[in-house]
């Protein structure tokens, strides 16, 4: 398993040759991830499509200083959160980061999952501990599992400790851990 | 939950994150033969590990409004038609997730493209043609490393900009430096020509450094492998070879002068300087390393100046002539300072955002 990157050479066109294929590309990893990260925040699908436009949008108007951005990927999460945060000031809602309400739709993703690796049953058992992680936590477990951001980039984007980040990924684990029951039938390693 | 426990999921976390070092693995293994249960479980969250969101066929649709929105603020020229199916068969053969993802969006139009490429391409080249120059910089106190178009490798050191034209890589190679980097060049039969103020290096498939800082007596080639020819522009009949091994340094003035008798040598053709443990001094910034060799503290503050994107300023012209030998690697400023004082002495205050050096 390798972890995703944001290639240079996907940077580098479209900061140097105004590559509007390889800018479709990104657009294409990010909006999903960046639709749904935002929507913890907005708790309001249009707007969080909305705010992503303009992410990208803003990308492009800088695209020829991209490369002097260090870690692009963190800076489009961080974007994507600070006009989040500012479309839900705009909206006048006076909740803060609502957490409360996330509800991490893990659900359609394992409808394609390859069901030889993972009964519908101990699917089923994940699911529903994924539900019931709290609310920072299961945005944690999201963050890095689905989206793949790494400790650093999940600890700078919710102003926590790398420490932090991984405890409550300890903690997340454990707690599906404990919902899949054991049986013991051949021996398996790591 | 238990100590013990607790260490384990904080372990198999770090592995799953990609965030575990050798030693946790280790210990990871150590401690997973004791609970083969957790092993269990641990197994199976790591096969629904790699799970992936759904793009979701509205994502076009997404893009597609961008698209607009881009062409109703000028951003993207109207007429600007997506060269999707091109790049689409460029990237037929890279296996990644990015490409899956981008197909999953388009998979209909993916047979279509592989016609459409031999009409589509001609208009294309026509729209990049207003695209001149391509400027790459980094800005003082980083580094930046960038593929040309054939494949070549530049690193660029801080403070450092480089510039070449659209039509790189079709009959010419030709790039214009100012700052410092390094370069490692494809072999190719069109030769790879480094144009800096007053000096051009042609070379055929070789690694390189070149130094020419506006501001700086001299500029500085040195060679690590392959061959260089080096000439100065307002002497084209004097070309200078350079061996593995070998450096020229070039008087900034000697070489926008025309000939002249009187003239000192002020070209100089030495190995390169390396230090203990063969590390090339020249090139060691490639490594993040700052090396030096009996170098003279006003160079070496004006090194350190751009390294660590501090100004530096020198309060008696004395202590300029100190010279000092060393790396520095991850030190902060203040620590470099600091370890130079020992060898030398003089002080050092920093004022207004500047370091200011004075004698003792």
């Amino acid at each position: 398993m390798t972890k995703k990157q944001l290639s240079t050479q996907l940077i580098e066109k479209i900061a140097l040759y105004d590559d509007t294929a390889a800018y479709k590309e990104l657009f294409f990893y990010y909006y999903p991830r960046l639709v749904q990260f935002s929507s913890y925040i907005t708790a309001d699908k249009a707007s969080s499509e909305e705010v992503v436009s303009d992410v990208f949008l803003k990308v492009w108007k800088i695209r020829k200083s991209l490369l002097q951005i260090q870690n692009l990927q963190l800076y489009l999460y961080i974007a994507t959160k600070n006009l989040s945060l500012n479309a839900v000031k705009k909206n006048e809602r006076t909740k803060t980061f609502p957490l409360d309400q996330v509800s991490v739709d893990l659900r359609s993703v394992y409808l394609n999952s390859d069901e030889r690796l993972i009964t519908s049953e101990t699917l089923k058992k994940i699911d529903k501990a994924i539900q019931l992680l709290p609310p920072r936590c299961k945005l944690i477990f999201k963050l890095i599992k689905e989206d793949g951001l790494s400790y650093k980039e999940v600890a700078g984007l919710l102003h926590l400790s790398t420490k932090t980040v991984d405890n409550q990924l300890s903690i997340a684990l454990k707690k599906l851990g404990d919902s899949i029951p054991f049986r013991p039938v051949r021996s398996v390693s790591l | 939950m238990e100590l013990y426990e607790n260490k384990l999921w904080s372990l198999l976390a770090k592995k799953l994150a990609e965030e575990a070092t050798e030693e946790e693995l280790l210990e990871l293994e150590k401690m997973s033969i004791a609970h083969p249960e957790i092993v269990y479980a641990a197994k199976k969250i790591e096969d629904l590990w790699s799970q992936q969101p759904p793009s979701g066929s509205d994502v076009e649709e997404q893009f597609q409004r961008l698209i607009s929105r881009l062409k109703e603020k000028r951003l993207l020229p109207a007429d600007e038609s997506s060269a999707e199916w091109k790049h689409q068969q460029k990237n037929k053969k890279r296996h990644g997730r990015w490409l899956v993802l981008a197909s999953a969006g388009a998979t209909l139009a993916l047979p279509i493209a592989y016609f459409l490429i031999k009409k589509i391409e001609p208009q294309d080249k026509q729209m990049r043609i207003h695209k001149q120059v391509n400027e790459v910089y980094s800005q003082p106190g980083s580094k930046t490393k960038l593929t040309l178009p054939d494949s070549s490798v530049v690193w660029l050191n801080a403070d450092s900009r480089l510039e070449y034209g659209s039509e790189f890589g079709k009959n010419t190679r030709n790039v214009q430096l100012i700052g410092e980097a390094f370069f490692q060049v494809q072999p190719s039969t069109i030769p790879f020509i480094v144009k800096t103020g007053t000096v051009h290096i042609k070379v055929l498939g070789t690694a390189f450094n070149v130094r020419s800082y506006p501001g700086e007596k001299s500029t500085e080639t040195s060679l690590i492998h392959g061959k260089v020819e080096i000439t100065m522009d307002r002497r084209p009949d004097e070309k200078y070879i350079l061996k593995p091994n070998e450096k020229l340094v070039i008087n900034n003035d000697t070489a926008s002068a025309p000939m002249s008798k009187n003239h000192q040598t002020l070209i100089v053709l030495s190995t390169l300087t390396r230090s203990k443990g063969s590390l090339i001094v020249e090139t060691s910034w490639v490594e993040n390393k700052l090396v030096f060799e009996n170098e003279s503290f006003q160079n070496l503050a004006r090194r350190m100046s751009r390294w660590y994107n501090v100004e530096i300023e020198f309060a008696d012209d004395g202590i300029k002539q100190l010279y000092f030998t060393g790396i520095f690697h991850k030190e902060t400023i203040y620590q470099a300072l600091e370890a130079l004082q020992y060898s030398a002495s003089f002080q050092f205050k920093t004022e207004n955002e500047k370091i200011i050096l004075y004698k003792n």
